[in-house]
């Protein structure tokens, strides 16, 4: 029984100590979890995997797109349950990022930063259920309101806008270049109330897959 | 340590690495996933003694956070085991699966009632599916450990 209590309260406290004092290895165990183990020589693998790590991370850099004066983060670690959808970069407040700025993958817009850290950022991507944002849609820029979620949607599309099947959908976001495009027009549908239209998007990001991203700064000052 | 309660660990932390591999897989795959992981620590707050609780919890909490700092989310993965477990020891009149999935139910509603607020009537539907698959999942889990139990 006193064996027993032992073994417990070693494993309670390695529990608690874990969740406070090593946060950040519990994100590293996760995105490493089924890694397979190398037993090769160390000298040969640390140069290998320098090697293999730039080749890695300049192709992340490049399907990011990240051009000046868009800052290059990396992405750490994504939100582990459903309805947010929330990426931890690289950066914080150290590398000039803060809140409001605007998040593009591939130069498609992903989200917007809404909590900086020091050397870290918090963004909430256009797959949170919170988000929302004015957007524009086809040449004729039809005014309408995006909705986040894992299936994104744009709503209070006009019933009389000239807009079909296939038109691009661009953010019209106070602080950010204006046009930046989010994803295509599916099917449109009258909404709930029949008031106005609305749609599925169809955003060609899968946010599971994306390592790397380019935080535009915002244009307005906080 | 007894016997039977370390196969309870044992058994219990194996279904919790299964729940936390699926849902990545899942959610990588799909952009959704059911709430198994607390459906697990729901379904063995219904066996477990305070401290084991504390440990499963507490070490699914520590692998799912995705910040450098504390969050909601993290700290409802612990504190709803032990509300199980305080229901369990006091109020609640039946113990099988269907008061397992009932309560993983709750659980999973409150959890994002409290950490998404709002948020969650986007999509009732989501909600739905979510709350009852985590449900079934947790009443197979109870169900896992009640077989072990007899044998």
């Amino acid at each position: 029984m006193r064996r027993e209590s032992y073994t417990i309260g070693i494993l309670c406290v390695a529990v608690a100590f874990a969740v406070i004092f090593a946060a950040p290895l519990g994100r590293i165990m996760r995105q490493s979890f089924g890694e397979r183990a190398y037993s090769e020589g160390n000298a040969h693998i640390a140069q290998r995997t320098v090697c293999e790590t730039e080749q890695a991370l300049s192709k992340s850099l490049r399907d990011a797109r990240a051009a000046p004066p868009a800052i290059p983060a990396f992405v750490y670690s994504n939100y582990p349950f459903n309805f947010k959808d929330e990426l931890l970069i690289s950066g914080g407040a150290a590398r000039g990022m803060k809140k409001g700025d605007g998040v593009t993958a591939g130069e498609m817009l992903l989200g917007t930063i809404y909590e900086v850290f020091r050397e870290t950022a918090l963004v909430r991507t256009i797959f949170d259920a919170r988000t929302r944002f004015a957007v524009r849609i086809g040449e004729k820029g039809a005014d309408a309101l995006l909705v986040g979620g894992s299936t994104p949607r744009v709503t209070l599309i006009a019933k009389n806008a000239d807009i079909r099947e296939g038109d691009v959908i661009y953010a019209v976001y106070p602080g950010m270049p204006y046009g930046m495009p989010v994803g295509t027009l599916v099917r449109r549908v009258p909404s709930s109330d029949s008031l106005f239209d609305e749609s599925a998007i169809q955003v060609p990001l899968n946010p599971a897959d994306i390592r790397a991203v380019a935080v535009l700064p915002s244009l307005s000052s906080e | 340590m007894n016997t039977f309660r370390l196969r309870h660990m044992i058994v219990g932390f194996l279904c919790l690495s299964i729940a936390l591999l699926l849902s990545w897989l899942m959610r990588g795959a799909a952009g959704w996933m059911p709430d198994i992981v607390l459906a697990t620590l729901v379904a063995f707050a219904f066996y477990g003694k305070l401290s084991d609780i504390f440990v499963l919890s507490g070490f699914a909490a520590w692998i799912s956070n995705w910040t450098d700092m504390f969050q909601a989310e993290t700290i409802l993965l612990v504190v709803l085991p032990f509300a199980v477990f305080g229901l369990r020891k006091t109020i609640l009149p039946f113990k099988n699966p269907f008061s397992v999935l009932l309560l993983t139910v709750g659980c999973v509603m409150a959890f994002y009632a409290i950490a998404v607020g709002r948020g969650v009537l986007s999509d009732p539907w989501m909600l739905a599916r979510t709350a009852m698959l985590s449900g079934l999942w947790g009443a197979f889990v109870y169900a896992f450990f009640s077989r072990m139990e007899i044998q």
